[in-house]
Formats: C-alpha cells, sequence, structure tokens
C-alpha cells in the first residue's frame, strides 16, 4: 500500500512539475512579448512620439517582413530574438485625426500573440 | 517476538511513506503556487501594460478635443481606441476644464489643489482585459503657435523669383525674430506633377533668405524643395500639423448685418467704428482704417489699398494693391477673407530699370541704388550696435586725418566739419546736391536724386509712373515746399545748413508718422550722431537747437529710419506694401513686389468643396498653376517681413492643449 502511494504520489509530481515548467515557459514568453511590445511603443515615445510616426492607415507586417520607411518602425522590427525564441513584430498606423496616429504593435511567435495600442497626440511631440 | 520487531518495522514504512507523501504534497502545492503565480503575473503584466496605454491614448484623444473645443466638458464611458484594444473614460466632475474662463484670473477648485486658468485637470481611466489604470495630469496651452510665423498654409506654398522672409521685433527694435514658413499639406501629387508641396521656383542668390524654420507636414523628405532648405536656418519635414484657427468668417459677418453704416465705394476720409455692406463691393481708392471694421457680405475689390488699423471681414474673395505707404510703427490690418485673396503690386523696378535706360540715366540709378544701399548699411550698423562712439561705429566719424570738405557754416557749430567727412553725410549730401565735392568714395555722379526726379516726371502717365511718383511724394514731409519730386525723400534735403529743432527728432522718435519723414530728419538725426561721436553733447554752447533731446531719442529716431530704409529698398524700388495679417479660407495670390509686414495664413475649410483657383489677372511670368484653398503662391520679388510686436497682433490660432503637468 506504501508503494502504491508513494509511486502514485511521485507519478503526480512529475506531472505537476512537467506542467509547471511549461507554464513558467509560458510566462517568460508573454513577458518577453509585452516587453517587445512596450519597447517599440517607448521609442517612438522617445523619438517624438507623434512627429515619430508616419501618417497612417499603415501596416508594417513583420512576417513579410515589410521594409521600413527611413527609421519606422523602430528596431526589433521585423524580428526579435530572446532566449532563443523568435518573436515577429508587426506594426499598424491609423490617424484619427491630424493631430493623432494611434499605432498597434502585435508581437507573435508560435501560435502566441499579444497586442499593444496607444495614440500619440502631436502637442506632445518634441518638435 | 520476531514477529512484533518485524510488524514494528512494516508499521514504520508506513509512517515513513505518509511522511514522505506529506512533504512531497507541499512541493507540489509550492510548485503550483509559484508557477500559477508567475503566469498570473505575467497575463496582469501585460494587462496593466494595455490599460495603461488606453488611458494615455484617452488623454490623446481628449487633447485633440479640447484643441477644437476648448470648453468641452463632455463625458466618454468606455469608449473604444481606435484600434479597439482597449477603453478609455473621463468625465468632468473629477476632471476641471479651466482652459478658457470667462474671467482669464477665475482658478477652478481641483482634487489637487486650484486649477490655473488656460489649464485643465484630466482624471483618464483606461480599461482593457479586465484591467483599469488611472493617468491624472494637467494640460494648457503650449506656445506651439504661429505667433513667430510669416506664412501658414495648411495646403501648400509655391515661391516665385526672389526669396526674403524675416522677422523683427518692431521698428524700433530690429532684432531678430524667428519667421517661420509652415505647410501643413500631407497629400499626394502636390501641384498635379512631381512638384514639391513647399517650392520654390528660382535658383539661389546672395539676398534671397529665410530667417526661420520651414516646416511641412508631409512625410516626405522631398518636400521642401533643396533651394529653400539651403537659404533657410533650419528645414523639417514630417512634422505635426500646426492648429490653426477656425475663424466663422460667415457668422462674423451675419452679426452686423444690422449696422446700418455702409461702406463708402470712394471714401476720402479713415473710417472708424463698424461698417456693413450686404453685397460685392468696389472702392475706389485706398481703404484707410481708424480702429474700424468692415463687414462685407460678397466680393471686396479695392482699387488701392488698406492701411490702418482695423479689421476687414469678406464673406467672398478680396482684391487689392499693396501700398506706397511704409507705415513707421506696428499698426496693422487683418483681413479676414473668406474666398481666395489676390494682393497686386506694381513692376516699378523694372519700369525704372527701363525708364533710366531710355533717358540715358542707368549709371545714375545704378549709383542712386548704391548710395542708400550704403546709407542703409551704415544706419542699420547702429542700429544693431547704437553706441555715439567710434569704435562701435566707425562708418558715422570720419577717419582723423581727413580734410574738411567745403566751407562749413561756423553757425552750425564746431561739429558740422566733422559730419561732412563723414561717408554717411557725403552719402546723403550727395543725393541731393547738385555739388561734385561732396561725392562719396566710388560715387562719379552727383545730384541722384533730382536726376531721378526727372526721370519719373519725364515720363507719361500711368499706373505705375504714378505709383512711383505717389512712392516718392508720400515720403516727403508735405510741408516741404518744393517741386522737386525727390526733394526730402527720407529726410534728404539739398540745403546747406543743417539746422533744425530737437522736435524734428523727437517727433519721429516718439511719434506715429506714416509715410514721410520730418523735413531734413535724417539729415539731422546723421549730423547730431556724428556729432555726438566727435564729443559734442546737446545744447548750449554748441547746438543750442536741440536742448533737450537725450541720446535716447536719437538713438531711437536712428533705429527707426534703419527699419524704414530696409523697407524703403532701392533694389526693389517698385515695392508696394500691406502691413498687417491676412487670413483667408480661400487661397492667396500675391505677386509684383509686394512687401507684406504682418503674416499670412491660408486655411481651408473642410466643410467647403476645394475648387481651384487661378487669379484672373495673375502675372504672366508665374507658374501656370491653380491654387486650392489653404494653397500660397507668392511670385515675383514678394517679401514678407514678419513684426512680432504687429497691432492689432498676428491672426489668433487655437493653441495646441498639451500636458504641463503629469500627476499620476
Amino acid at each position: 500500500m506504501a508503494a502504491g502511494l508513494l509511486t502514485a504520489v511521485l507519478v503526480l509530481l512529475v506531472g505537476v512539475f512537467a506542467g509547471g515548467l511549461q507554464l513558467m515557459q509560458r510566462s517568460e514568453v508573454h513577458t518577453a512579448a509585452t516587453t517587445i511590445g512596450r519597447s517599440v511603443l517607448e521609442d517612438l515615445e522617445d523619438r517624438g512620439g507623434f512627429t515619430a510616426v508616419p501618417h497612417g492607415p499603415v501596416v508594417f507586417d513583420g512576417s513579410n517582413p515589410d521594409p521600413k520607411s527611413g527609421n519606422f518602425p523602430p528596431d526589433p522590427y521585423p524580428v526579435a530574438v530572446q532566449d532563443g525564441r523568435e518573436y515577429t513584430v508587426t506594426v499598424e498606423v491609423r490617424s484619427p485625426s491630424s493631430r493623432l496616429r494611434s499605432v498597434l504593435v502585435s508581437v507573435s511567435w508560435g501560435s502566441g500573440k499579444i497586442r499593444l495600442e496607444k495614440v500619440f497626440h502631436a502637442s506632445n511631440s518634441v518638435l | 517476538m520476531e514477529n512484533y520487531r518485524f510488524n514494528k518495522k512494516r508499521g514504520m514504512a508506513l509512517f515513513l511513506t505518509l511522511g514522505f507523501t506529506t512533504i512531497l504534497v507541499m512541493m507540489l502545492g509550492a510548485t503550483l503556487t509559484s508557477t500559477s503565480g508567475g503566469n498570473i503575473f505575467a497575463q496582469d503584466y501585460h494587462r496593466k501594460t494595455a490599460a495603461l496605454y488606453a488611458a494615455e491614448s484617452g488623454l490623446a484623444m481628449i487633447q485633440d478635443r479640447l484643441e477644437t473645443n476648448p470648453d468641452w466638458e463632455g463625458t466618454f464611458d468606455h469608449e473604444p481606441t481606435p484600434f479597439g484594444e482597449g477603453s478609455y473614460s473621463v468625465s468632468f466632475g473629477p476632471s476641471v476644464n479651466n482652459l478658457e474662463p470667462p474671467d482669464p484670473t477665475l482658478y477652478k477648485s481641483g482634487p489637487y489643489g486650484p486649477v490655473a486658468p488656460g489649464t485643465a485637470y484630466l482624471k483618464v481611466e483606461g480599461h482593457a482585459f479586465g484591467r483599469t489604470e488611472v493617468v491624472e495630469c494637467i494640460v494648457g496651452r503650449k506656445s506651439e503657435n504661429f505667433l513667430h510665423a510669416a506664412m501658414v498654409a495648411t495646403g501648400k506654398i509655391y515661391l516665385d523669383e526672389r526669396v526674403d522672409v524675416a522677422g523683427r521685433v518692431s521698428s524700433n527694435d530690429l532684432s531678430l525674430t524667428p519667421a517661420d514658413v509652415i505647410s501643413n499639406f500631407q497629400g499626394e501629387a502636390p501641384w498635379g506633377n512631381s512638384t514639391p508641396p513647399v517650392y520654390w521656383d528660382e535658383s539661389v542668390t546672395s539676398t534671397d533668405q529665410v530667417r526661420g524654420t520651414i516646416r511641412s507636414a508631409s512625410e516626405s523628405s522631398g518636400s521642401i524643395s533643396s533651394n529653400l532648405v539651403s537659404i533657410s536656418d533650419e528645414a523639417l519635414v514630417d512634422q505635426a500639423p500646426v492648429p490653426v484657427a477656425n475663424v466663422q468668417i460667415q457668422d462674423a459677418i451675419d452679426a452686423k448685418s444690422g449696422v446700418a453704416v455702409r461702406v463708402p465705394t470712394s471714401p476720402t476720409s479713415p473710417l472708424s467704428g463698424d461698417h456693413y455692406e450686404g453685397s460685392h463691393t468696389t472702392v475706389t481708392g485706398d481703404l484707410i482704417l481708424n480702429n474700424a471694421s468692415l463687414y462685407i457680405d460678397g466680393d471686396l475689390t479695392v482699387l488701392g489699398s488698406i492701411r490702418g488699423v482695423g479689421a476687414v471681414y469678406v464673406s467672398g474673395d478680396t482684391t487689392f494693391s499693396g501700398d506706397s505707404v511704409v507705415i513707421a510703427n506696428e499698426d496693422g490690418v487683418v483681413l479676414y477673407s473668406q474666398g481666395n485673396v489676390h494682393l497686386k503690386g506694381f513692376n516699378g523696378t523694372e519700369w525704372m530699370d527701363a525708364v533710366t535706360a531710355s533717358q540715358g540715366r542707368s549709371l545714375e540709378w545704378s549709383q542712386t541704388k548704391q548710395s542708400f544701399q550704403r546709407l542703409k548699411q551704415i544706419v542699420t550698423e547702429f542700429a544693431n550696435n547704437p553706441q555715439f562712439t567710434t569704435a562701435a561705429n566707425p562708418a558715422l566719424a570720419p577717419p582723423p586725418d581727413t580734410p574738411p570738405i567745403g566751407s562749413p557754416d561756423p553757425d552750425d557749430g564746431p561739429a558740422i566739419g566733422f559730419y561732412w567727412r563723414s561717408e554717411a553725410g557725403l552719402l546723403i549730401s550727395n543725393l541731393a546736391k547738385d555739388v561734385s565735392i561732396y561725392r562719396p568714395p566710388g560715387i562719379t555722379e552727383n545730384d541722384l536724386l533730382g536726376k531721378m526726379a526727372s526721370v519719373i516726371d519725364n515720363e507719361p502717365s500711368n499706373p505705375t509712373q504714378r505709383f512711383m511718383a505717389e512712392k516718392f511724394r508720400v515720403l516727403k514731409d508735405p510741408s516741404a515746399d518744393t517741386d522737386n519730386l525727390l526733394l526730402n525723400v527720407i529726410g534728404i534735403n539739398d540745403g546747406d545748413t543743417l539746422t533744425g529743432s530737437a522736435e524734428i527728432v523727437q517727433n519721429f522718435a516718439e511719434g506715429d508718422q506714416e509715410g514721410y519723414v520730418p523735413n531734413r530728419g535724417l539729415q539731422l538725426e546723421i549730423f547730431l550722431a556724428t556729432a555726438r561721436i566727435d564729443g559734442d553733447h546737446m545744447g548750449e554752447p554748441n547746438f543750442d537747437a536741440y536742448e533737450g533731446l537725450t541720446d535716447a531719442q536719437l538713438a531711437r529716431a536712428l533705429v527707426k529710419h534703419a527699419h524704414w530704409l530696409d523697407l524703403y529698398n532701392f533694389d526693389a524700388l517698385g515695392t508696394s506694401y500691406f502691413q498687417g495679417n491676412i487670413y483667408t479660407r480661400g487661397a492667396i495670390y500675391a505677386a509684383q513686389e509686394v512687401t507684406i509686414i504682418g503674416s499670412l495664413s491660408a486655411v481651408d475649410d473642410p466643410d467647403e468643396p476645394d475648387v481651384a483657383w487661378t487669379p484672373p489677372d495673375r502675372d504672366p511670368d508665374d507658374s501656370d498653376i491653380s491654387l486650392k484653398p489653404g494653397d500660397i503662391h507668392l511670385g515675383q520679388g514678394t517679401r514678407i517681413l514678419h513684426l512680432s510686436n504687429l497691432n492689432p497682433g498676428p491672426v489668433s490660432t487655437v493653441p495646441s492643449v498639451g500636458v504641463v503637468t503629469w500627476l499620476r
């Protein structure tokens, strides 16, 4: 009975460890993807915000990859590599008004994807 | 006994197994907690970031709303962002809008203390993936406007021939200020061909300049032509469109439809107060405003110029000419035209070149221009360093060993010989006197202004001849009793004496003369300046007549003259002037040597159709392009001098609303 109990617990433990490791890896990937998307938007903010973004609508698909227009989109477009994993970056721009530019950054890996959107206003740009 | 021991060991194994299992289960629990917690943290990091960006995006959207409607106090409840990745909420309750209080000194109470006039406290919630983040900040008017812009076009800008765009503080302060050139154009195929939206159709010469920044909202690196880039202080593409006021011109006119006083078609005196005209109007002669506001519901054609202080509202097209008068103060007109604006000048320079050549006076004409250029340079140098010392202004003091010229009248004081030997004194004398001993170095002809006067007098009367004659005449003191057309132009006299009074200088320094300099004014200023450099002082015993005249007044008069001589450019003698600011919802076309002392704003009305316009009597030399609302075309030596202190001030804009302080 003891042997059976011990075996069952050990099997369960191994299973949980394996699942936990998988979950941890997924967390790291999710965090890395968010950090990549965020770095694109923060880089645009540092380079003037509105003035660093072209007129929309326009799409830069990192999976093609579409060529950059000047310095847009900023690195790590089109592809970022972290811990041996490849993340594809896609950037879309819309212009809701002449003084607004909205940027959507999608970071995808394997079967996963995160998306971050930020609107830049001309008045907050460094002229 | 043996069995008993054996049984005891088996119980121990179970106990050990249970204990070991308990430890394993605890480890299992810890592992589960750790991994799920890590995953939750990772998920939350994304949600939190997305929600924060949603809040910042909401703030940007609200800024945009406040720029077009500074009184806005609406509510957004989970309003989606443009891509729909999040939403934002704001309401004025927690938020406080004090951007445009009825009383400019009024503070409103906010959660962190009073909200200053001209600012707003905004609290914006961002929502994404079930998470909410909040940003709080103070927004306010930013300095980004075109108070320092010489021209703003929501459309394109086309410059023909010479380009001269500069800015200064006032006629009394020649300090340079930025004179930016701004195009908000972002479309494709600007002129129907590959011509860039901000374009100059000429090659560079040494006199071409844009003393400011050229800003283009077009993202193309070639949206500003390279020759313009080379003459500007800075040229920037892909710039944020500058917010410009949406002046409701028709509304302003409709609001005055009950005004009974009409706009005279042949005005004989300056206009004051409100005037209304309900149909197309043609005014023969100059339209002179003395704190007047004119409202015309139709086209306005002025067969003359518009000048003075006031505002003109026109619901249709506006056509008028530049003025022969240079105004010495900061008065100006604001013209609001719903339709296109056509500002015409005269081909005076070409005309002078032609008539002097035909009358064999090309050399005198050339030396007249050269003399004024040198005189302008000397006075401008003084304006830049207004000190009465030889070191600061050597051109106003002769070399010490230069012999006296002529026989100075001892009654004029001991400094008179000093004056006659200075380059400035000789230049002035030679322009008006028919005596060869006063020729300055490099000048071979004398009585230059007299000879130019006879050239103009000899020509048959036509609009350009009359304009040129008027141009010289208005620059004279009306009290000067002489038939010589050019005598006393900008205060140069052919008399041998330099006597006058302190008032001549004081009135010019302090007054608001329009179009003329008092008799002998410039002569006296130069003479007294050289005297001061020579060590004399005003009053007894040297200069009785100038008792009470201070150095500051004398310096101010000379600085004012520098401003005037700069505008009264003999290299472009046909120049006419418009002093004020022009705002149109159509296009602007100016040509034929017009100097605009002020600013231009062409602002397309998005609610109106983009009707192409070709000025009906455009100069045939100008490029054959049609203009659309929001476009500016300056041709044939059109010059802009942007005065920062112009009264009643540059065209108002909707100032941008930017973040002043982040609170959270």
